[in-house]
């Protein structure tokens, strides 16, 4: 693994952060000036946005054929987002459950983190399954995005970038910005992908491992800064709400354009359903018992869940 | 756009630019060198093939030298053109049997003697056409000459030579020798140094007896079988080229038979009349430069990425005070006149905030004195105006109002003199243009209309000024004075009367 493929593959998440960042603020000032209700533009733009990074990397891997990297950047993500991202804001300050909603999204995680362990045991990540997650994509997508757009609404203040640059207003330069995010989306996601395989050829790791760890956790890393700095500030409303919402996405649009889009069959590595898998749904199945009991997610259980992220971690690179 | 957005956007496009005009600029200087080095290495193996080439040949000419330098033959030939003895015919044909079966990549021999007439042959049969020209070609050593490469009916090659057998200077016929080809085939097929490149080959060429270049073996798999017309399509012919004997390398325009462009070196040995020409498909020559222009594509993509950050950070940080000062602005448009830039650095950013500061600093006093003034000229019970000599007043405070019931901009709006009572109306005028020459006007007196049609008594103070041609003037409403003095002078008149009556009554009664 030479230098190069590490600058590439921090190269190439700039570019995907920068262009989501650029793209959504483009977007979204566009349906301004074009008179769109905002709470379109947050159901569609904002909330795809917030997730573009994880897609466009998935399906640049899938398309490239390294369909392993799409399926375990989503296991690797659903991972993370709880474990990691979850886990070390509770350490911070506790997550509190919002009513409302949350019970529901929980239960949806958990069921979509159940379709996509039968798949895998069964090895039919075919493009028939795709198709499945879609439409299971568009029966949730309304009620679900509503509350995550709202959420992504109340938090995107806070984000790093909303302080760097604003909307724009002029129409050359919401064309610039679309023009720049269009542009720098695939960028980013083709470096990625390349450095990622790379790092799996060189490492002697497969596919998945990269996608699973190195991918994963990058694409992470923006939602670990946000929702941190969030929770020092005692803002974790909304928290929770985000995190479950990006685990339902990553399976059910990630997991489902990839499949759809692959060449091919998505090959299940054998030990994903076996190791893997079941992490991510008693990640999924703990955070829904919380939410159905109330129960906020202390700073003990942050501490449990963030220390098994990284026996997780440990586990996976000592079995690959 | 904001100016922050500009400076990042700047920065980032000039970092991408630069970093794309590097790596192109990086391959550009790159490039030539490594087609150098890559068409030296085609050379350097040509030639190497070319030295294994001409030791096949020198061991080929070392046989036949062997064969046909044993004496048993020599004097066994000279025996049967002396004396026709069958004996020696047999004692021929033993000799080449043997050699046939001793030297394995002897096919076959044939003994003439002096009158062209075959004496004996031993191993396969031999193609013996045209041998009478034989003698005529150039010897490739001593009593040796070389009948060159030819297909066989059996669906391979021969390599034909034949040597003069002579003794003591006696001509005695000659010896044909048919050699076993595969030394060479075998040259052809061996790729080392060529293991990189999977397009790679060697090709040897001859002409065959109508001067058409064929190559000795099949080329690639699925090509053409051996002894095909072999064609390389480019600039000068390479083939003719390389059959001239010119050592030469191609790089540009030259297309094999497969129709894939190639890379190409050409050696040729002369004794044989043998060209070999190493090639390898362009495409497969180039992939280093592609994989190397696309690595360095990559990391120019990749530090531009690095670049885009650095960018957005440092348009950031030299914007910011910029930001800052606009903000400041804003909020002092706003009405936050105590608001203050951060005077940091010393830079022209530093100097701006500074100067913008010293004109806050002036504005903030000068409003403060302003609204005194303000306040000043709006609680005053006496009417202060300012006044053109057109006859309009430009500003009136609210003490106007308070007195006549007109509002402000009923006062502003028409002509004074419209208030004026009309037998006033020429005194005014009169004191107008006293003022419109530059001279004060003092305790003038005139009536003004109110809303409800009264008169108001108003005493005037006025002085103009010359620069602006405007009048400030004050005006106190004398009304309530000039009915106490007109009460005052009713009731002195009426004493007056009084007086004069209460005389005229005592110089009656007197």
């Amino acid at each position: 693994m030479s230098y190069i493929t590490v600058i590439a593959l921090i190269g190439g998440f700039i570019y995907l952060l920068m262009g989501a960042d650029l793209l959504v603020r483009g977007a979204v000032a566009l349906a301004r000036r074009a008179r769109v209700p905002p709470i379109v533009v947050a159901l569609t733009v904002v909330a795809l946005g917030t997730s573009l990074p994880e897609l466009v990397v998935s399906l640049q891997a899938a398309l490239s054929g390294y369909p392993g990297i799409a399926l375990g950047n989503v296991v690797g993500s659903n991972i993370a987002n709880i474990l990691l991202v979850g886990g070390a804001a509770a350490v911070v300050y506790p997550l509190a459950y919002p009513g409302g909603s949350i019970k529901r999204d929980t239960a949806v995680m958990t069921v979509a983190s159940l379709v996509l362990f039968f798949f895998c045991l069964t090895n039919g990540l075919n493009r028939t399954f795709g198709i499945i997650l879609l439409v299971g994509l568009l029966a949730i997508m309304f009620p679900a995005l509503q509350d995550a757009a709202k959420a992504h609404y109340e938090t995107v203040g806070s984000a790093p970038m909303e302080m760097i640059l604003g909307l724009p207003t002029r129409r050359r330069v919401i064309f610039l910005f679309l023009i720049a995010g269009l542009i720098g989306l695939p960028v980013g996601a083709r470096l990625v992908v390349d450095a990622a395989v790379e790092i799996a050829l060189t490492m002697g790791l497969s596919q998945a491992v990269v996608g699973l760890t190195i991918v994963a956790f990058s694409t992470s890393l923006p939602e670990l800064a946000t929702t941190v700095v969030a929770a020092r500030k005692k803002e974790t409303d909304v928290a929770m709400g985000t995190l479950v919402g990006s685990n339902i996405f990553n399976i059910l649009a990630i997991m489902g354009f990839s499949a759809v889009l692959a060449p091919s069959k998505i090959e299940v590595p054998p030990l994903l359903p076996f190791f893997d898998l079941p992490v991510m749904l008693a990640a999924a199945l703990f955070v829904t018992v919380l939410a159905w009991r109330g129960r906020p997610l202390e700073r003990r259980a942050g501490v449990i869940l963030s220390s098994g992220y990284l026996l997780y971690l440990g586990a996976l690179l000592l079995l690959a | 756009m904001d100016i922050r957005t500009k400076l990042v956007f700047t920065l980032v496009v000039v970092a991408l630019v630069s970093m794309f005009v590097l790596s192109l600029a990086m391959y550009a200087i790159a490039e030539p060198a490594l087609r150098d080095s890559r068409l030296d290495l085609l050379e350097a193996l040509a030639e190497s093939k070319r030295d294994d080439m001409e030791q096949v040949f020198a061991g080929w000419v070392d046989r036949v030298r062997l064969v046909a330098s044993r004496t048993q033959l020599r004097v066994s030939l000279r025996e049967h053109d002396r004396t026709g003895n069958p004996e020696t015919v047999d004692h021929i044909h033993r000799i080449l049997t043997d050699a046939v079966d001793a030297v394995d990549v002897i096919e076959a021999l044939a003994v003439f003697d002096a009158e062209h007439h075959l004496v004996t042959s031993a191993g396969r049969e031999m193609d013996l056409a045209g041998r009478e020209e034989l003698l005529q070609l150039d010897s490739v050593a001593e009593g040796i000459g070389y009948r060159g490469i030819s297909p066989t009916g059996e669906g391979d090659l021969r390599v034909g030579f034949v040597a003069r057998l002579s003794l003591e200077g006696e001509a005695l016929g000659d010896l044909h020798v048919r050699l076993n080809a595969q030394p060479l085939l075998d040259l052809a097929e061996d790729r080392a140094g060529m293991e990189q490149d999977g397009s790679g080959e060697i090709v040897i060429v001859t002409l065959d007896e109508n001067g058409v270049p064929r190559a000795l073996h099949r080329l690639h798999p699925g090509g053409p079988e051996f002894w095909e017309p072999v064609q390389l399509r480019g600039e000068g012919d390479p083939i003719s080229i390389a059959l001239s004997g010119e050592e030469a390398r191609f790089s540009e325009g030259l297309t094999d038979d497969r129709g894939h462009e190639v890379w190409a070196a050409t050696r040729y040995l002369p004794e044989a009349g043998l060209a070999l020409i190493v090639k390898v498909d362009k495409d497969e020559a180039r992939a280093p430069f592609t994989q190397f222009r696309r690595q360095s594509l990559r990391l120019a993509l990749s530090l531009g990425a690095l670049a885009i950050l650095v960018g957005t950070v440092l348009g950031f940080r030299f914007s910011k005070p910029i930001k800052d000062l606009a903000d400041v602005a804003d909020r002092i448009r706003g009405g936050a006149l105590s608001a203050r830039a951060v005077e940091a650095g010393e830079d022209e950013v530093g100097l701006l905030s500074r100067t913008f500061n010293d004109m806050a600093d002036e504005m903030e006093e000068q409003v403060s004195l302003l609204r005194e003034f303000k306040r000043y000229f709006d609680l005053s019970r006496d009417m202060l105006c300012i006044a053109a000599t057109d006859g309009y007043f430009k500003r009136v405070n609210p003490a106007f109002q308070r007195t006549l019931g007109w509002t402000t901009d009923e006062l502003v709006s028409q002509s004074f003199l419209t208030f004026v009572h009309p037998d006033d109306l020429k005194k005014t005028e009169r004191e107008i243009a006293r003022l419109a020459k530059g001279l004060p006007v003092i305790s003038f007196e005139n009536r003004y209309r109110t809303k409800g049609g009264e008169y108001r008594h108003f005493m005037w103070t006025a002085h103009p000024d010359e620069a602006s041609g405007l009048i400030y003037a004050i005006a106190r409403d004398v009304t309530e004075l000039e009915r106490v003095w007109e009460e005052k002078e009713e009731e002195t008149r009426y004493l007056r009367r009084r007086l004069k009556e209460a005389e005229a009554k005592l110089r009656g009664t007197s």
